[in-house]
């Protein structure tokens, strides 16, 4: 039965999916280790000893908005999940691609999290092509609010309290640009 | 409420299978990793080993529990089992799907706000699940209610739905009123999005059930509890689901889907009696389909009720308000059936009209001047009193405690030097001399 175990395991991966509370803007911004502009240079996957597969991506660091500015130009955080070969591991979780720009807010840098984006989706934005911030509900962010954890709590869908995103998506629109995401933020740093 | 027979087998259970085909579901509800690929499990089933769900007694194993049932209730092919022991085997390569409160996912921190984890293995090649575990984080605050989620505190339960949910399979959804989204909202019982998905992925199983009917009556089926699922034309009800199916001539035969629970009742027409189901071991007139033995196949049986009417006066007694036509209604009647008798004032079981002693006072009836007073039987001085109460027994004017023969009213002593305890002997000794 154990040859069958370890049979079913090289070609079983395993995929997360997880129950998370609301944040708010004032906690992503606080409680982030450190928040970042970057874009997705280079991704690797690796299998451990356990059967586990991380995705290590390394970041070209363009600005540090909040936390260490002293952080080195190429920052590179691991993600659960990834593919090693013909196997692949989804951890429920979306791992930045290779080329992707982002805004990510980094609950801890060093390994050890499942992921180390804080509130998983709601630390997630990624820059379109235009410039235009998008929030891990895949909707463009026109507006960010001052908001804590709600006294009730709520679960995630992938985007914190506080962040308001709009379906629709014109040419025109008023979803924000990366420098005015960028100065909202700056503005919610508790002193 | 829908008729079903033989002849037409469109009951709304066989609706509900035929619509297996038909079930609207996103494309992006099949596919729980967006990695273009539905992964399911190869036979709709799991089991989860709960034992390590420790703490607040078994709140959260009953809980887990309770989660699980709500996804069986929907009825799809999908059934989850639970097993409320340990099992080995956590962040390994033995298949066993287990949940539990941890510190972490396989060495890996929860990070901020992540309440639980459901980690899924799959086969790629094959799109298949081969094992699920679900990890409750032990740092955070759960509880288990009804309602919106409280501060502080969430609603175990609920999480334990949607990470079994993921443990299916499925996705995120996006109705905000499913089970599925993933916020706090008062939602415990899947939704129809949810149901489709299961029964587009895994299929239903059904079975043919068949009731006959021998004697005079109909047998109607139930959803069973508040909360169970009914799909009735591809409609996924939950609650105040008020349709019901009636057979009224049996055999009728009808494909029900394996787990749903119903509850069937047996109903005798006017003038019958439900006596018994042939093919289950439950003989009340209500049935849950759970008790069903593997015939799938059930006989109510109803006999004609025996007529009775005692007064001969061509009213059953059942719709007769005085049975023996004594002229004292039935719900006044000691003894209804009874044209005799209607009273029995000591309850001895002897109507008043043969009982010779009716207060059971020991004072037989006809030397009773209260027969119906079982604190009184002598009245010397015929005023309506009893002696007992009556402070004169003779009315002599003299008071009995100072009459020295208070039951003869022809002498009245009022000597003061009579001793109390001589005057209620002499008084005593009158009262045996006029009883006997």
């Amino acid at each position: 039965m154990k040859y069958l175990y370890f049979f079913i395991l090289l070609f079983a991966l395993p995929i997360q999916a997880a129950t998370i509370l609301r944040i708010g803007t004032a906690e992503l911004v606080n409680k982030s280790e450190i928040v970042f502009e970057g874009k997705v240079i280079k991704t690797r996957s690796e299998m451990n000893k356990q059967g586990g597969i991380y995705t290590f991506v390394k970041f070209q660091v363009r600005d540090v908005i909040v936390g260490n500015k002293n952080v080195d130009e190429q920052l590179e955080l691991r993600f659960t999940g990834g593919i090693v070969d013909d196997i692949a591991v989804d951890v429920g979780v979306r791992i930045p691609k290779d080329g992707e720009s982002g805004v990510y807010f980094v609950e801890r840098v060093r390994v050890g999290l499942i992921n180390p984006l804080l509130g998983w989706d709601q630390g997630h934005f990624t820059i379109r092509n235009d410039g235009k911030v998008i929030a891990g509900n895949f909707q463009p962010v026109v507006d960010i609010k001052n908001r804590s954890y709600r006294s009730s709590p709520t679960f995630s869908q992938g985007v914190a309290e506080g962040i308001i995103t709009r379906k629709q998506v014109t040419e025109n629109d008023s979803s924000m640009t990366v420098e005015q995401f960028k100065i909202s933020v700056k503005s919610l740093v508790n002193d | 409420m829908t008729d079903f027979n033989p002849a037409n087998r469109f009951s709304f259970f066989s609706l509900m299978f035929c619509a297996l085909t038909t079930y609207p579901v996103s494309a992006e509800f099949y596919d729980n990793n967006s990695d273009g690929q539905v992964e399911s499990w190869p036979s709709p089933k799991f089991t989860f080993y709960s034992g390590d769900l420790i703490g607040s007694e078994d709140l959260w194993k009953e809980a887990f529990q309770e989660a699980a049932a709500r996804w069986n209730d929907t009825a799809t092919g999908f059934v989850i089992t639970v097993v409320a022991e340990s099992a080995t085997g956590q962040c390994t390569s033995e298949l066993t799907n287990t949940a539990s409160f941890r510190d972490d996912v396989c060495g890996d921190e929860f990070g901020a706000g992540v309440l639980a984890v459901a980690r899924n293995v799959y086969i790629p090649v094959l799109n298949e699940f081969v094992k699920s575990e679900i990890f409750f984080n032990r740092a955070q605050p759960f509880n288990v209610y009804d309602g919106d989620q409280k501060p502080f505190a969430s609603d175990f339960r609920r999480v334990a739905i949607h990470e079994l949910g993921h443990s299916m399979g499925l996705d995120h959804s996006a109705a905000t009123d499913s089970i599925m989204y993933a916020f706090s909202n008062n939602t415990f019982i899947p939704k129809l999005e949810e149901v489709n998905f299961l029964r587009a992925v895994y299929g239903t199983r059904s079975y043919e059930l068949t009731i006959n009917i021998e004697g005079q009556g109909r047998v109607a089926i139930f959803p069973k509890v508040l909360g169970t699922g009914v799909v009735d034309n591809n409609i996924f009800y939950t609650s105040g689901y008020s349709n019901f199916l009636d057979c009224n001539q049996g055999p009728c035969i009808t494909t029900i889907q394996e787990g749903l629970r119903l509850s069937l009742e047996a109903i005798p027409k006017s003038g019958e009696s439900f006596i018994s189901w042939d093919g289950t071991l439950t003989q009340s007139a209500e049935l849950s389909l759970e008790a069903l033995n593997t015939r799938r196949a059930l006989t109510a049986r109803f006999t004609a009720s025996p007529i009775t009417d005692t007064d001969n006066d061509g009213v059953d007694n059942s719709a007769d308000a005085d049975d023996d036509n004594d002229g004292v209604l039935d719900v006044n009647d000691a003894f209804p059936l009874d044209r005799l008798e209607s009273v029995d004032t000591d309850s001895d079981g002897v109507g008043n009209n043969a009982d010779n002693d009716d207060d059971n006072d020991n004072a037989l009836d006809v030397n009773d001047a209260f027969p119906l007073d079982v604190s009184e039987s002598v009245d010397t001085d015929s005023d309506g009193v009893g002696n007992n109460a009556d402070n004169d027994d003779d009315n002599d004017n003299a008071l009995d405690e100072s009459d020295a023969f208070p039951l003869d009213a022809s002498v009245q002593d009022f000597s003061s030097g009579t001793p109390i305890w001589l005057l209620k002997k002499a008084k005593d000794l009158q009262v045996e001399q006029q009883s006997k």
